[in-house]
């Protein structure tokens, strides 16, 4: 039983460690790509969720403004009414009667407004995702346009670290085959130079792959 | 003599079933962490799918939601308000003509017949329904959050879709495709193992009985993976 020579030896054990350094690049890529994607497309829900909260909101609480200030309009006009009629010293006796007629349809419309407003939409029937968006406060959209600001450098990190693990892959296939150069040539001046730059390739991605991780 | 010439042999012998130990080994190792590897790609990419559905769809149902807030609380609700104003203002007119008399009653009326006549007027101009009793609130109101209940129900298909539920799906495997990545990292180990054994032949032994190890553990784990996630 002869044992190999050197360089045999280190080509033999480069040759496992790129197998090795392979599978665990091969597994900080994967992770570092699916929580990259994981972050990318929260990312991208989010804004939709945002204007769509933004939007149904606006329109929502839009209406339910306007039919307060219509409530408000129809009491101003027979507010309005009222004093003019009073002015003129009962010249047109109507104007009294319907002015207050006016006034008290205000009242009534207010009411009506504010009971409109109060209503909870679930209570009708309305979805939940719905619901959310048409109750939506500045409060609430502006903890959401936080947290989207929060995953995007999130999955840019994450990608960044992908990237650097695909160059790190890059550089173990480098090493791969200059190994496998190395052992064609055997323990000649090329092999010599094959396995000492597939080390060096070998050495150059797994330290690529470590910064990936910081 | 005999023996001097068997022994030789014998080391030839073993040696010879030591290399394609070696041979063995190195190649189940690429073949299951390529396996593995291949595996967990395509469940990535089946990940990534799912999530790719998940906006589609969150995009798909927050246009028809809003279309829908927009339809009812731009298109109906406003007229319907207008509708509710102009009944209860000739309701009050009318009430203020029971309690006068003469031309000023006579003006009451014609002003509560003027706005009924415009009530009427919006409630036909307006979808059927929207001005009955079904869309009341008890004051008098517009309903508005009833209609726009009524207005999501017109597609259950599409008031089905959660996006969530995509998304989970990806979510569960990426993880599986994590995991499975992961179980080559023992096939890895399996080939250095192999190779040192190829290169440090008076080790090979225990480096070979860890290899296998090493793989078996690879293979074992594939295995416990795709049974967790099945």
């Amino acid at each position: 039983m002869t044992d190999r020579t050197s360089f045999e030896k280190a080509l033999a054990v480069l040759v496992g460690l790129t197998a090795l350094v392979a599978s665990l690049l091969a597994t900080l890529e994967l992770d570092a790509g699916r929580k990259g994607d994981q972050a990318a497309l929260l990312g991208a829900r989010l804004p939709v969720q945002i204007f769509q909260g933004i939007a149904a909101s606006q329109l929502r609480g839009d209406f339910h403004l306007n039919t307060q200030r219509e409530a408000g309009a129809t009491g101003l006009q027979g507010l309005a009414r009222l004093l003019s009629s009073f002015r003129e010293h009962g010249a047109l006796d109507f104007e009294d009667p319907l002015g207050r007629s006016q006034f008290a349809a205000s009242k009534r419309l207010r009411a009506a407004a504010l009971e409109m407003a109060a209503i909870p939409p679930a209570s009708r029937g309305v979805d939940p995702v719905t619901t959310r968006a048409i109750l939506a406060t500045t409060k609430e959209l502006a903890a959401q346009v936080r947290v989207q600001g929060q995953v995007i450098d999130r999955a840019n990190a994450y990608s960044s670290r992908d990237g650097k693990a695909v160059f790190a892959l890059s550089l173990v296939a480098i090493a791969a085959a200059l190994l496998g150069l190395a052992a064609v040539f055997k323990a000649g001046p090329g092999g010599h130079i094959a396995l000492g730059a597939g080390g060096v390739a070998l050495a150059l991605s797994a330290a690529w792959g470590l910064l990936a991780l910081f | 003599m005999s023996e001097r010439i068997e022994e030789p042999v014998l080391d030839r012998a073993e040696s010879e079933g030591e290399d394609r130990a070696v041979a063995i080994l190195l190649t189940l190792a690429a073949v299951v962490g390529i396996v593995l590897g291949g595996r967990a790609s395509l469940v990535r990419s089946s990940a990534t799918d799912d999530w790719q559905q998940a906006l589609r769809e969150e995009i798909k149902t927050a246009a028809a939601r809003v279309e829908d807030v927009r339809y009812v609380y731009t298109s109906e609700a406003p007229v319907a308000f207008q509708f509710d104003e102009a009944t209860i203002r000739a309701e009050e007119a009318r009430r203020a003509a029971g309690r006068s008399t003469g031309t000023t009653r006579r003006v009451l009326l014609v002003e509560a017949k003027t706005l009924s006549l415009y009530a009427k007027n919006l409630a036909e101009g307006i979808q059927k329904g929207l001005a009955t009793g079904r869309y009341r609130t008890p004051k008098g109101g517009f309903d508005a959050a009833r209609r726009l209940a009524d207005q999501r129900r017109r597609f259950p298909d599409l008031l089905r879709i959660d996006p969530n539920r995509a998304e989970h799906r990806g979510d569960r495997l990426s993880r599986h495709a994590a995991l499975e990545i992961a179980a080559t990292i023992p096939a890895g180990v399996a080939f250095l193992l192999g190779a040192l054994a190829e290169a440090f032949r008076r080790r090979r032994r225990p480096l070979l009985l860890a290899g296998f190890a090493a793989v078996a553990s690879a293979v074992v784990l594939g295995v416990l993976v795709e049974a967790a996630f099945a």
